[in-house]
């Protein structure tokens, strides 16, 4: 209890501080103060994880009731954590590579008059997202939901001078409301039928009951929830859009951490998704759909971060796609790979957008890797780890989550998932020899261009170095998951497996030859960045095969055009009480001392009210 | 059940009909000649000085002021005939009351409430 | 014990509304003198309140069956305390001008109060009238035209639904021959028409205090009206009393007889939800968007009722107080950037997170407790309500619920947009006036609505305790 609290609530106090006292502050400690105190939280996180390693196996968490939250109606909810060690390797990635983002951040935002406003958001974000991860119920999981979704709403408006932000920002609180919902839903029907919502109460549950509807629905409900938070179809476009923010909050936000809060909550859920098959095969399929649906998006795509954001769209699927058919360390291990290169690719593109002041276009970049050599180096073992080049770490992963969708017989899905591989090899060497090869295509940015300072560099290289050797943690994460997913019955193919030898030699294959096309295409013919962008699919792919604009004309118009005819009718119900009003209410014409006379409709209109309730009564007695 | 209310019931619906009876029936028989002069504010021709046709506000003002201290005093008229029963706790209470309404008639003077100017 | 120690809290306001109109007559005009006196006696009240609540009384039937002081009343006086301190001090600068201020706001509160502990028809009406009576002139206080229209609109209105009230209310006495609440129930059989046509008519007229669709007409124009600090007291102290008054005349009156008005009201906070919350997606006026939320809001509440139970019962009583802290805190920030001048529109909140970033922040959590977004008091109140709805088997309630808080949302982010947008316009802060009082409110708001979102049991034992129906279910 004593370190779990510390751990969630130093970055809290962290933002009250920066908050409150902002004015006071000399203009630097902010940064630090922050970084700081996730730093300790990191250290505390580490403490308590070793801590666990000491419990045995058949009982490795902690648990336990701070004061009840919902009493006295009925059965009671409690601020309840629980630590286990799936909750611990969320725990140690939001701290230690949070910590990194916000030391990297004291140098990327560096000139920005907000910072200490930044900072506090930050740290508020971690705060947040730890709670998520280290609730002990469904009610709490979904205040950490929902404030997650808060602090990723105000980061992403923190430029909210730019209107496109503004927009991106609602777009995305929106889209994660309706996630919000539905594991509200899903915890109350839930809690209604169960009387509990804590994890071992209600998983101690499931171990009894066998598949039904009411679970297919519960766990749809719930993966609503994790379809906003992980970008998955169709609630997937607010992600991309979320690019608005600075750069090291789409590293630790919209790539590290929140995004995964899906994979973490149907991880968690696994005895949940033993009881509802059906959902369990959805999400596999709309992770393997949303691999291939990115990584294609990818392709034409010419801001840097836009990239970025796709492939991370992309990778979420993988994660999905192994939580989905059963192969649950193996998406939380690519989960935990991911938030190394992705936060390092991103950090990567935020120090080479810092260096050619604020320019996104790989149009106006290339030959850069002379002036940076350092970012040139780190970002180029993101690029060979998220493309899955042995033995860089996300080979590993994602040929765990490959292999064992593989062994599992789901051939198309692992199809599907083998061939975004290659493409994903394809866009990122594309997004690498642009940016850091090949003639600078703008010169005068070119000639500004200069290698970040050390305190971004620095987590920039440490990130690389776990990019680069993070995939011999594989072992070491098989054993350290087994026992959560032991304790309760649903996980039996829990544990990382590798497919037929031949299977990766095929995955591979297609990322090396990928990656020769890319370099025919990009150094050797030098072929301009938006070539072929132009052609019918080119541009399909480009507009992410037009879903935002389908979402549009399905949702949000529609939407607008019942708001107005809301409106409409009321004037229209006002407009007929008038008329009635005209006819049988001639001689009230001196009711009507106001400027608009109105008064007269309004009473009318409750006495048509009166006289409906009349009728019904007369109908009901 | 409407036995013993029916005559009640057809004393509403004469007096109903005899009112509003009237007031069509008068205005369906009566010679009509709208329009002209009809509207002007006097018929006799002379031009008004400025729109009248309202008595001032502060005439409501103070008609209200006696209508509620009027209602008020009214209810002393029960407590009266019944002083005997109630003795004493009746008796408070009626002071009681007083004193609110004396308080309020206070307070309406001191703010000016029958100033007519 | 005597009516005068167990109906402390009203005699003190009664005390204190008295000792106002001294302090009006013995002090130089606009002084803020009758302002102090009010403020003391709501804390007094609130003392009040919490000794009697402090010794657990058994309930109290006073003055012939006609008032009931028990827990249930107690709790709505700590409601309608916090409702009238926080007006007062709401309108401390705005409504210096109008000395009557503060005695018409603790009369208004006197009828909540009384609406409160009300057990049977007279008291109920009364209750009523000594509620709106003030509010009327409250509303039309601002001596432009939209504050007239708004006070003859509420009147005429108001004694429009008066009337039918009282038509009901002598409907169910003749048809039951009794005044008192708990005597309905046996009286006769619930299959007599006068009755259920009496039942029909009170509920109208109580559901028009309510703003229940399709009564809810007046609810923007006069909103908008009327003065900031009248505007916030409309909206939560009316709506507390009108929904206190709803619960305690149904649940002892016509338990019986859930049939009769459960499916009802039902369907009327199903309409509700959905319309109020749809309009406000479409409102510029700051007072207007409220309004039509607050009509949302109302839908919300009426569920509890809806679904006849002790569980709907306690969910509504609770929700009340959310709703009110954050009604109080987000009119606090409206009387700082109207200043009592001007109607805020939604384009003058632009650049306020620049200008002003501690009232934006708090603004924001107002606007996710009215959204129901967790860790604030608006989300433990909607998921009560829903609890409520799903425990009844009445799915419906709970989807037109989640539709309800769904469309409120994209109402309540409409001003934060507005807030973040880069200030378009100089003119937009340009009338900014804070003083004490409007912060003593704020904080209060702030800590209550974040309080109960972190540890509400303390204020759901209070609930537990004051609606005690179990006899619904």
């Amino acid at each position: 209890m004593q370190g779990v609290a510390e751990i969630v609530l130093l970055p809290l106090f962290g933002a009250i501080t920066i908050g409150m006292f902002k004015g006071l502050m000399p203009k630097k400690l902010p940064g630090i103060w922050a970084s700081l105190l996730v730093g300790i939280s990191f250290l505390i996180s580490i403490a308590e994880a070793l801590k666990l390693s000491r419990l045995p196996v058949h009982h490795r968490f902690l648990t336990g009731a701070v004061f009840p939250l919902i009493t006295g109606f009925g059965p009671a909810i409690h601020w309840r954590y629980y630590l286990d060690p799936l909750s611990g390797l969320w725990l140690l990635v939001i701290t230690g590579v949070g910590m990194l983002i916000h030391v990297y951040s004291i140098g990327y935002m560096h000139d920005d008059p907000h910072k200490a406003r930044y900072f506090s958001y930050l740290n508020f974000f971690v705060f947040a997202m730890l709670l998520l991860v280290l609730a002990g119920n469904l009610l709490i999981l979904l205040i950490g939901w929902a404030l997650v979704g808060l602090a990723s709403y105000l980061l992403i408006g923190f430029w909210y001078q730019r209107p496109s932000a503004v927009r991106a920002a609602k777009k995305a609180f929106v889209m994660n409301t309706v996630g919000d919902v539905g594991i509200l839903l899903g915890l109350t029907l839930l809690y209604v039928h169960y009387h509990t919502v804590s994890y071992p109460g209600l998983f101690r549950i499931f171990d009894h009951q066998t598949p039904s509807a009411f679970f297919e629905w519960t766990a749809f409900l719930l993966y609503v929830g994790a379809m906003a938070k992980s970008a998955q179809f169709p609630l997937h476009m607010w992600l991309v859009d979320a690019m608005e923010g600075p750069t090291p909050v789409s590293a630790l936000i919209h790539a590290a951490t929140m995004v995964t809060a899906g994979v973490y909550l149907m991880a968690r859920l696994y005895p949940l998704l033993r009881l509802a098959p059906d959902v369990a095969y959805l999400v596999a399929a709309i992770g393997a759909f949303m691999t291939i649906f990115a990584a294609s998006s990818a392709i034409f795509q010419r801001d840097i971060k836009k990239v970025l954001a796709f492939s991370t769209v992309s990778q979420l699927g993988y994660m999905m796609l192994g939580v989905g058919v059963g192969a649950f360390s193996a998406g939380v291990f690519h989960f935990m790979m991911h938030a190394f290169f992705k936060a390092l690719l991103f950090l990567g593109a935020g120090s080479v957008i810092h260096a050619l002041s604020g320019e996104q276009d790989m149009n106006r970049m290339g030959g850069l890797w002379r002036k940076m050599p350092w970012t040139t180096w780190s970002f180029l073992a993101a690029t060979l780890a998220i493309s899955g080049i042995p033995p860089f770490s996300g080979y590993f992963s994602k040929e765990a989550v490959l292999g064992e969708t593989y062994n599992l017989g789901h051939p198309i899905l692992w199809v599907v998932g083998a061939v975004a591989a290659g493409l994903t090899s394809f866009y990122m060497f594309r997004l690498f020899f642009l940016t850091f090869f090949g003639k600078p295509r703008d010169a005068s940015l070119y000639e500004h261009a200069h290698e970040a300072p050390w305190i971004m560099t620095v987590p920039v290289v440490i990130l690389g170095v776990f990019a680069t050797f993070g995939g011999f943690l594989k072992n070491w994460v098989n054993q350290w998951l087994a026992p959560t997913f032991s304790l309760y019955r649903g996980a039996p193919h829990a544990a990382m497996e590798s497919g037929p030898i031949w299977t990766t030699i095929f995955t591979v294959g297609l990322a090396v030859i990928a990656f020769f096309i890319a370099y025919a295409l990009y150094i050797r013919k030098s072929t301009a960045t938006n070539a072929a962008s132009e052609s019918g699919p080119g541009r399909w792919m480009y507009r992410a095969w037009y879903m935002d604009t389908v979402w549009t004309y399905l949702a949000v118009v529609p939407f607008q055009k019942i708001g107005n005819a809301v409106m409409q009718a009321e004037t229209g119900i006002l407009a007929t009480v008038k008329g009635i009003g005209t006819v049988v209410w001639d001689w009230g014409e001196d009711l009507r001392p106001l400027e608009t006379g109105y008064v007269r409709r309004y009473a009318l209109s409750m006495m048509v009210g009166v006289g409906a309730l009349l009728v019904y009564y007369l109908i009901r007695v | 059940m409407f036995t013993n209310y029916t005559a009640l019931l057809i004393y509403f619906i004469v007096a109903f009909l005899s009112a509003f009876g009237m007031s069509f029936i008068s205005n369906l028989l009566g010679p009509q000649a709208p329009g002209g002069l009809k509207k002007a504010t006097y018929e006799s021709g002379i031009a008004p000085e400025a729109p009248v046709g309202y008595f001032s506000v502060r005439f409501y003002r103070v008609a209200m002021f006696f209508m509620i201290f009027d209602v008020a005093v009214m209810a002393l008229y029960p407590w009266a005939i019944s002083l005997t029963d109630l003795r004493q706790a009746g008796f408070e209470k009626a002071v009681f009351f007083l004193v609110i309404v004396a308080f309020a008639f206070a307070y309406v003077w001191n703010r000016g409430g029958f100033q007519w100017d | 014990m005597s009516a005068t120690s167990t109906m402390l809290p009203e005699y003190v306001i009664l005390g204190t509304l008295l000792i106002a109109m001294l302090g009006i007559m013995v002090s130089r005009a606009h002084s803020t003198l009758p302002s102090w006196i009010g403020l003391l006696g709501t804390i007094g009240g609130l003392w009040a309140t919490a000794d009697l609540w402090s010794r657990h009384l058994k309930p109290v039937l006073l003055f012939n069956q006609s008032l009931s002081v028990d827990n249930y009343s107690l709790f709505v006086d700590f409601l309608v305390m916090i409702a009238a301190g926080s007006t007062i001090l709401l309108g401390w600068q705005g409504e210096r001008e109008h000395d009557e201020f503060p005695v018409l706001v603790l009369l208004s509160a006197l009828g909540m109060m009384t609406l409160g502990m009300s057990a049977n028809l007279i008291t109920l009406f009364l209750g009523v009238e000594i509620l709106s009576l003030p509010l009327y002139i409250l509303a039309a206080s601002h001596r432009d035209p939209l504050g007239g229209e708004a006070g003859l609109k509420y009147f005429l209105l108001g004694a429009f639904s008066s009337g039918i009230l009282l038509f009901g209310l002598a409907l169910i006495y003749g048809a039951t021959g009794s005044m008192t609440f708990t005597d309905f129930a046996t009286a006769v059989s619930s299959n007599s028409p006068i009755l259920a046509a009496g039942l029909m008519l009170a509920l109208v007229g109580i559901l028009f205090k309510l703003a229940i669709v399709p009564f809810h007409m007046w609810v923007p124009d006069v909103y908008e009206g009327s003065p900031d600090a009248v505007t916030s007291f409309m909206a939560f102290g009316t709506k507390v009393g009108a929904a206190v008054i709803l619960l305690r005349f149904l649940a002892y009156g016509f338990y019986l007889s859930p049939d009769a008005w459960g499916p009802l009201l039902g369907y009327l906070a199903l309409l509700t939800m959905i319309v109020g919350n749809l309009v406000a997606l479409t409102q510029t006026n700051l007072k207007r968007l409220f309004g039509y939320s607050g009509i949302g809001h109302a839908g919300f509440l009426l569920i509890g009722v809806a679904v006849h139970s002790v569980v709907g019962a306690r969910a509504m009583l609770f929700y009340l107080l959310p709703y009110g802290l954050a009604v109080i805190g987000a009119f606090a920030i409206i009387t700082m950037i109207s200043n009592g001048e001007k109607n805020v529109t939604i384009h003058d909140l632009e650049g306020l997170a620049h200008k002003k970033p501690w009232a934006a922040a708090l603004f924001i959590v107002f606007m996710l407790s009215f959204a129901g977004i967790p860790l604030t008091g608006g989300f433990i109140g909607k998921f009560y309500l829903l609890q409520a709805a799903l425990f009844a088997h009445q799915p419906g309630l709970a989807v037109g619920l989640v539709v309800g808080t769904f469309l409120g949302l994209g109402a309540y982010l409409r001003p934060l947009q507005a807030m973040f947008r880069h200030e378009s316009n100089e003119q937009a802060l340009a009338g900014w006036n804070v003083n004490w009082a409007q912060i003593v409110v704020l904080v209060v708001a702030v800590v209550g609505t974040i309080g109960l979102g972190v540890y509400p049991t303390p204020v759901v034992h209070m609930v537990n305790q004051s609606a005690n129906f179990f006899w619904l279910h």
